[in-house]
């Protein structure tokens, strides 16, 4: 992709048209604006939430069936299996769980990174959580506590389907969440700049909370028709 | 109800509750304070002695042009471009979905050379349909109001003042249609305001962006005239360019603003508020201060005889205003000496309708600039939602027997109270209100239906087993994700008394227009102006100093502006 067919957009057009493509897909009101915030956290920290939220889009279709998922408590933690366990949809109930006080385990979670920044926008006040995914061939882990979050991602499997765990830990120090605080206040300052063809997949189904134009619906906006006095 | 707590340290009464203050009616007559975001920002500029600099006017006979104002802040200059175009009378609408204006401008934290200029000729001037970079910070437009824009040109140019009436029967000459900042479009995100050290309270840069189109509207109108007769030409008379603000014609796209930012909303309700609550709190008023209040009152009187409009309700409101504050003036609180401002409050809420005790409540915060400015501080506030998900069915149904007994009075199974239903049309997403028995797209409404919401959410709770009631939110959650966003908002406005509008917006007998008020008022509108239940015009920064005039002594006295009767020709 060449620089020119870039597009540069602000972190609050990632959140509300990520907002409407999943209201428009169908998604839980509540669990829809959850994960337009965590698509939005990761986008601001080059962690890729637009492409991911995209592939999501395109994977789901056009309308999402919530599927109450299954919970198991074993006597070490809760364990959600979903059919897709996907962070998108399960990321919200998840930090739920883990923030009642729970070791919380996502089996088989489809985009986990979403799962993280779930936690790193909700452990606040004290409240801290470690939270470790990947396959045998390298695990990534997150710390994520007082808003912030430091990151050791595998980068062959951090993206990939993976068992995700979460548990109790410590907050990150200043020192290792530098690093993605330095991201996001860069793409607060320049925009950020976001794959046109993946940026079109969520307009698009933005377009879905849309009503077609009519005369009796432009009667329902109240306009008047004298506007030169 | 909520307790509704004072501020410690200065002397209040208690406020006013939510179920008096949040009501539509309640808050669709309200009127600007010196705490509303125009007064607040013209203060602002004087204090900090920001300077305003004409950089390039480069405009032709016709006003056709580009226009750079340069503002020097004491964190860092920003500049105002303009591009002013010719538009066909048949383009010029004040609609959202319009696509070409009078004057198209933009807000800016980079320096305008002649490379970022053309970036910003190649974009602003399309508004939506442009892109910004996250070194603008507001985009906006505007429409002349030709009418009287033509005629301060004639009048110029012909070396006369323009005409008073013409000038009080409009009240500014240009006006915009979209003001639109936080991101929008590619612009700044708002935390990059913040960030830069500018901007720390909401809508400071938009304030800036409309009163730097206010002295745009007077040095355009000025150099067409100037331009096309210098010979006879004369400029406008000082006085007549303070009682010229700027138009604004506002549709529904600010309700549903209001619904989605309720924890802002508290933070503007709660200060006008707590000023309130302190001035009621003063038992012994100084006679100046007490002389202050009549000549307010007086000026208040001839503000509302000079307040044009043209919609039936609005005038009657007007007429019943002018008679209520004759009758305010001879309250029998203010013949005592010295008068108390709590009793005077108690007497008009029994004797006054609700216009005539909002702007009397707006009069008395006006006495007091060392009582109550420095709650313009708390007017901000972030919107972050956190569900807590320990908490459980039944403490939650407490809370909402607790905050929202106002929503469980409202009986949802009737039409009427279902009726309407709000949602976003594909044209340029302008919010609309439809009917649900009429119109087939009610599958699409937004959710600012919060009394209905909550109203079911807590009968879905009521249906559950009773052993359920020791179920966990988060657990409800697994079962019932659709309830996240409603039980989040319940739980993130607890201790939020102003947070939520107390009446049912679905309703049949609705009026949108009461939230558009609530909201202008607190930007420092005047002079509202219905043309339907949907739709205001209104007027801002009338009577406030010039650019130039900001060292003056009187650049905090503009509350009910009016034009005096030696001013114009």
């Amino acid at each position: 992709m060449t620089a020119t067919t870039q597009t540069r957009v602000s972190l609050a057009e990632v959140f509300q048209t990520s907002w409407k493509a999943l209201e428009g897909t169908g998604f839980p009101a509540g669990i829809d604006r959850e994960a337009a915030s965590n698509v939005t956290w990761l986008e601001a920290r080059g962690l890729g939430g637009v492409s991911l939220l995209a592939r999501e889009i395109e994977r789901l279709g056009e309308t999402v069936a919530w599927e109450p998922p299954e919970i198991d408590d074993d006597g070490n933690g809760i364990i959600i299996r979903a059919m897709p366990a996907t962070g998108t949809l399960h990321a919200p109930g998840a930090i739920d769980w883990a923030l009642s006080g729970n070791a919380v385990t996502v089996v088989d979670c489809i985009a986990p990174l979403l799962i993280v920044a779930e936690a790193a926008r909700r452990a606040l006040d004290g409240a801290a959580l470690s939270i470790t995914w990947g396959i045998e061939r390298g695990k990534s882990t997150a710390k994520c506590g007082g808003g912030q979050a430091a990151l050791s991602l595998d980068i062959r499997t951090a993206r990939a389907p993976s068992t995700v765990t979460i548990r109790a830990g410590k907050p990150p120090s200043a020192k290792q969440s530098r690093h993605l605080a330095g991201f996001h206040a860069q793409s607060l300052r320049e925009g950020i700049t976001v794959d046109p063809e993946d940026w079109t997949v969520i307009k698009k189904a933005a377009t879905r909370v849309l009503v077609p134009a009519s005369a009796q619906s432009r009667s329902g906006a109240g306009a008047e028709v004298d506007d030169s006095a | 109800m909520t307790a509704v707590a004072a501020t410690a340290a200065i002397p209040a009464k208690a406020p006013r509750p939510p179920e008096t203050v949040m009501r539509l009616a309640q808050v669709g007559s309200f009127h600007p304070t010196r705490i509303s975001f125009t007064r607040t920002l013209v203060r602002r500029m004087a204090r900090e002695n920001w300077r305003f600099e004409r950089a390039s006017f480069d405009l032709d006979a016709n006003g056709i042009g580009t226009a750079i104002y340069r503002v020097d802040t004491p964190t860092a200059p920003v500049w105002f471009v303009v591009f002013a175009d010719h538009l066909d009378p048949a383009d010029r609408t004040d609609r959202v979905i319009a696509e070409k204006w009078d004057a198209t401008f933009t807000l800016t934290m980079r320096e305008p050379d002649a490379a970022e200029v053309a970036r910003l000729r190649a974009n602003i001037p399309l508004q939506e349909a442009g892109r910004c970079s996250s070194g603008e910070m507001v985009l906006s437009r505007a429409n002349k109001s030709v009418r009287l824009f033509d005629h301060v040109v004639e009048a110029l140019a012909s070396g006369r003042q323009p005409d008073r009436a013409k000038i009080l029967e409009v009240g500014y000459l240009v006006r915009t249609t979209a003001v639109y900042g936080n991101g929008k479009f590619g612009l700044a995100d708002l935390d990059q305001l913040r960030a830069a050290g500018i901007f720390g309270l909401p809508f400071q840069a938009e304030m800036l962006c409309v009163f730097l189109a206010r002295q745009f509207s007077l040095d355009w109108v000025e150099h067409i005239a100037s331009t096309r007769a210098p010979e006879t030409f004369t400029p406008m008379n000082e006085g007549l360019k303070r009682a010229l603000g700027v138009g604004n014609a506002t549709g529904l796209g600010m309700a549903p603003f209001l619904i989605g930012h309720p924890k802002l909303i508290n933070a503007w309700i709660s200060a006008r508020e707590t000023a309130l609550a302190r001035v009621r709190a003063v038992t012994d008023p100084r006679p100046e201060t007490v002389e202050q209040f009549h000549t307010l009152l007086d000026r208040a009187v001839l503000h509302v005889r000079q307040w044009p409009t043209t919609d039936a309700l609005q005038q009657q409101r007007c007429a019943e205003l002018i008679d209520q504050l004759a009758v305010l003036k001879n309250a029998e609180p203010l013949s005592r000496t010295p008068p108390s401002w709590d009793d005077l409050v108690t007497w008009a809420e029994a004797t006054l309708g609700l216009e005539a005790q909002e702007l009397l409540n707006s009069l008395l915060i006006e006495l007091y600039p060392g009582l109550v400015d420095d709650l313009e501080m708390q007017t901000g506030s972030d919107e972050a939602m956190r569900v807590r998900p320990s908490m459980t069915l039944e403490e939650l149904k407490s809370l909402i027997d607790r905050d929202y007994d106002w929503a469980l009075g409202f009986d949802f199974a009737t039409e009427a109270s279902n009726a309407r239903f709000w949602y976003r049309s594909e044209e340029k997403e302008e919010p609309r209100l439809g009917w649900r028995e009429r119109e087939p797209e009610a599958d699409k409404e937004m959710r600012i239906a919060i009394a209905r919401d909550v109203s079911r959410l807590h009968a879905v709770i009521d249906a559950q087993a009773p052993g359920m009631l020791d179920a966990t939110v988060g657990e409800f959650m697994m079962a019932f994700p659709e309830w996240r966003q409603t039980i989040q908002r319940i739980q993130s406005l607890a201790g939020l008394p102003y947070a939520e509008f107390r009446d049912n917006l679905i309703d049949e007998t609705c009026r949108p227009i009461d939230l558009l008020r609530c909201k202008l008022s607190m930007f420092g509108a005047t002079k509202f102006d219905p043309k339907s239940d949907l739709w205001t015009r209104i007027a801002m920064f009338q009577g406030a100093p010039l650019a130039q005039d900001l060292s003056q002594d009187d650049i905090d006295d503009w509350a009910f502006p009016v034009l005096g009767e030696d001013t114009g020709s």
